[in-house]
């Protein structure tokens, strides 16, 4: 999954954005709202994470002209401004959720977790496509009843899958969603972790859970076995 | 406790008394004319009647007659509510009588000086039991002759008393009962229209009391609907009448100052909320990363690093705002000493050299060396090297600092100048302001906007004054203090 974080603390930034990537998610990182803006415009994001006092431009006109642009990407505002009327407002503009600072680490990442799953229109934190199981609270995976440790990326590019599951996901996508705005991560990336995830799942009949479809991409069937 | 006192209450009341004891005093006057006018006329028919009455009384031959018979004059007969005379001699003795008194007397004044021109007039019960008024006479009878001379000269006085003359007094009474009525009629109608006046002004009194103060009741409306949200509004001055025209401006001046007022403290709520609220984010987001994989001690140290500055920031937030809430309090004690400006300057100075280095900032100190404070030295070391670190982190950089002191008439001028690219003249009333910032999105974590708030404080506490001004590029703080505080070595 990738998301935009626009935070003008370098430290809040720098942090945020390493607890998250070893969830698995990517990260963009912007520090004004020029840049987050330029950002969000230029790429596709699962969800942007937008801090309200922002250098440049503020928070809420960065949201105001993302949505005046039609982008109807997931914004989760991360702000100090603790009232009432502050939070309204936000969620008024356009935002879809509103956390304040200080946060537990935690309650973003369930956050991050639901704007996602509302992406793809799944509302049940657990999925289930014939016995693949993927509980996204816990970021736990099961087949056929065993638990299957993946790492950060091989669970979200098999999260992705299972949220699109019956649909082809091209390997750029994939690719845009694994991996950050300036990653030098080679193109053939993908494969490699689909690779990794597949024996990992079932060594014996690797292409069981997630199919090949030739020059486009990559597939988990909604009556996968 | 007392009840406020109503403006409209205390006009209606006023203006009530006032038409009531008008009214009472117009009534009184009025009643008072009229009476004497009633009673004035009343005496002048009930003498006229005596009059008429004493030219039917004739003397001759020693004897004294009254031309008079109940056909002429049937009010003195016997008839309800008689009219009643009676005639004495001199003596005492009654020579006659109307036939309406029988054989009772009237009351009359012995040895009586009453004349023609000077009669005598009483209220008395008449000899029926009814109130009555008579008129009372003393005169000589004329004679025959004299009649007859008084006809032929035409003459109507200088009558002279002849010897054996003879004097007789008489008294005419009349009942007054009718005359009684029509003053009880006057006085019942007038307190009537009184009454009525006063009922009828109180109903217009307030009528245009209450369309008078109108226009009070409702800006105390407006105002009542107006709340912290609504104080930028202002309230509509076109149509009000001109009394309320200036407290109307005085109350839009207030409600601008409080709007002000709140937007101050809405972004020192909101300021201070994220100078405290980012570190503590901050601090959180580090731990709990750092916690999700405690299997990566290599990421510790730089953890612990970064939790350490987060905690020296905030301390030194917490130590500037406790400064601040002491200077607030009068909490801080001043101890003065004599203090050479010039070398606090330079010492101060010294504390910001480094980073003015690193933006290649310059230091020029004109101030002469024999300017001396007495002062609290701690105090104006802490004012100079807040306005030195101001100067460096938002001075341009390859400029100069400047620290000018000099005596004035007054006392002494401090200034210290820098050139700036950031600051707006309109920046200039908040510059004091606690956690003002130019930029409102505060991303510095360096500085909380506390610095030149705390040199407010100080110079409060050391009674000095304070001025911002900005020409051009050149932003320049210049702090003021009377002739006590300065003194010159040369």
């Amino acid at each position: 999954m990738r998301l935009l974080l626009i935070e003008d603390s370098p430290r809040l930034r720098s942090t945020l954005q390493k607890g998250l990537s070893r969830e698995g998610y990517a990260v963009d990182t912007a520090q004004d709202g020029r840049e987050g803006l330029w950002l969000a415009t230029e790429n596709e994001y699962d969800v942007i994470v937008l801090d309200l006092m922002l250098p440049e431009i503020d928070g809420l006109t960065v949201l105001g002209r993302l949505r005046g642009q039609g982008k109807d990407t997931h914004v989760l505002i991360l702000s100090a401004k603790d009232l009432v009327e502050d939070r309204v407002e936000g969620l008024t503009r356009g935002a879809d959720d509103y956390l304040v600072k200080p946060f537990s680490f935690d309650e973003l990442l369930a956050r991050l977790q639901a704007l996602v799953r509302r992406s793809y229109h799944a509302k049940n934190p657990h999925l289930h496509v014939g016995e693949l199981e993927v509980h996204t609270a816990a970021r736990r995976v099961t087949y056929q009843g065993r638990p299957v440790p993946l790492t950060p990326r091989e669970y979200s590019l098999l999260e992705i899958l299972v949220l699109r599951a019956g649909e082809v996901v091209s390997r750029r996508d994939l690719w845009e969603r694994l991996y950050e705005f300036d990653s030098e991560a080679a193109s053939n990336v993908v494969d490699v972790i689909v690779y990794s995830l597949r024996k990992k799942l079932d060594p014996r009949n690797p292409q069981s859970v997630v199919k090949t479809r030739r020059g486009v991409g990559y597939l988990v069937e909604e009556t996968a076995p | 406790m007392r009840a406020p006192r109503s403006l409209r209450g205390r006009l209606m009341a006023g203006l009530l008394i006032g038409m009531g004891v008008l009214l009472a005093a117009g009534g009184g006057i009025l009643d008072r004319v009229l009476s004497t006018r009633l009673r004035r006329d009343y005496d002048t028919a009930l003498l006229a009647r005596t009059k008429s009455l004493a030219t039917l009384t004739e003397q001759g031959s020693g004897r004294i007659w009254l031309q008079y018979t109940d056909e002429v004059m049937p009010d003195f007969g016997l008839r309800d509510h008689p009219d009643y005379f009676e005639l004495w001699l001199a003596n005492g003795s009654a020579i006659e009588r109307s036939r309406s008194l029988g054989k009772r007397d009237l009351p009359r004044t012995p040895q009586s000086h009453a004349s023609l021109d000077r009669p005598r007039l009483r209220d008395l019960t008449l000899p029926d039991g009814r109130a009555g008024r008579s008129a009372e006479i003393t005169f000589h009878p004329l004679s025959e002759k004299e009649e007859d001379e008084l006809r032929d000269t035409e003459q109507s006085s200088g009558r002279s008393d002849s010897p054996g003359d003879l004097q007789v007094t008489l008294v005419v009474a009349h009942g007054r009962e009718e005359l009684d009525a029509f003053l009880r009629t006057i006085h019942l109608t007038l307190s009537l229209v009184a009454l009525g006046l006063l009922l009828g002004t109180a109903a217009l009194v307030k009528l245009v009391v209450g369309a008078g103060l109108r226009p009070l009741d409702d800006l105390g409306r407006r105002l009542e609907t107006m709340g912290a949200e609504s104080l930028g509004e202002t309230l509509e001055v076109a149509g009000a009448p001109a009394e309320l025209v200036p407290m109307i401006h005085h109350l839009n001046g207030l409600l601008a100052r409080l709007q002000e007022s709140f937007t101050r403290e809405r972004a020192f709520s909101a300021n201070l909320a994220h100078e405290l609220r980012t570190p503590l984010a901050e601090l959180r987001a580090v731990t709990e990363v750092a916690l999700r994989w405690p299997e990566d001690s290599s990421s510790w140290p730089a953890s612990f690093e970064e939790i350490r500055t987060i905690g020296l920031q905030m301390e030194t937030l917490v130590v500037n705002l406790l400064a601040l809430a002491r200077y607030d309090a009068r909490q801080s004690r001043i101890h003065t000493s004599e203090v050479s400006l010039r070398e606090l300057a330079a010492s101060a100075w010294n504390a910001v050299s480094a980073a003015a280095r690193e933006k290649g900032m310059a230091f020029r100190l004109d101030v002469p060396e024999g300017l001396l404070l007495v002062t609290d030295r701690e105090k104006l070391a802490l004012i100079l090297s807040n306005l030195f670190a101001n100067a460096v982190a938002y001075g341009s950089p390859g400029s100069a600092v400047r620290c000018l002191g000099e005596m004035t008439p007054s006392g002494f001028a401090l200034s210290v100048c820098n050139a700036t690219a950031d600051l707006d003249p309109e920046d200039l009333p908040r510059i004091f302001d606690r956690f003002w910032r130019k930029d409102s999105a505060r991303s510095d974590g360096q500085h909380a906007g506390l610095g030149l708030a705390l040199v407010a404080a100080l110079c409060e506490t050391l009674d000095l004054g304070k001025t911002a001004r900005l020409q051009g590029d050149l932003f320049e703080i210049t702090l003021t203090g009377p002739a006590a505080h300065s003194s010159s070595l040369h």
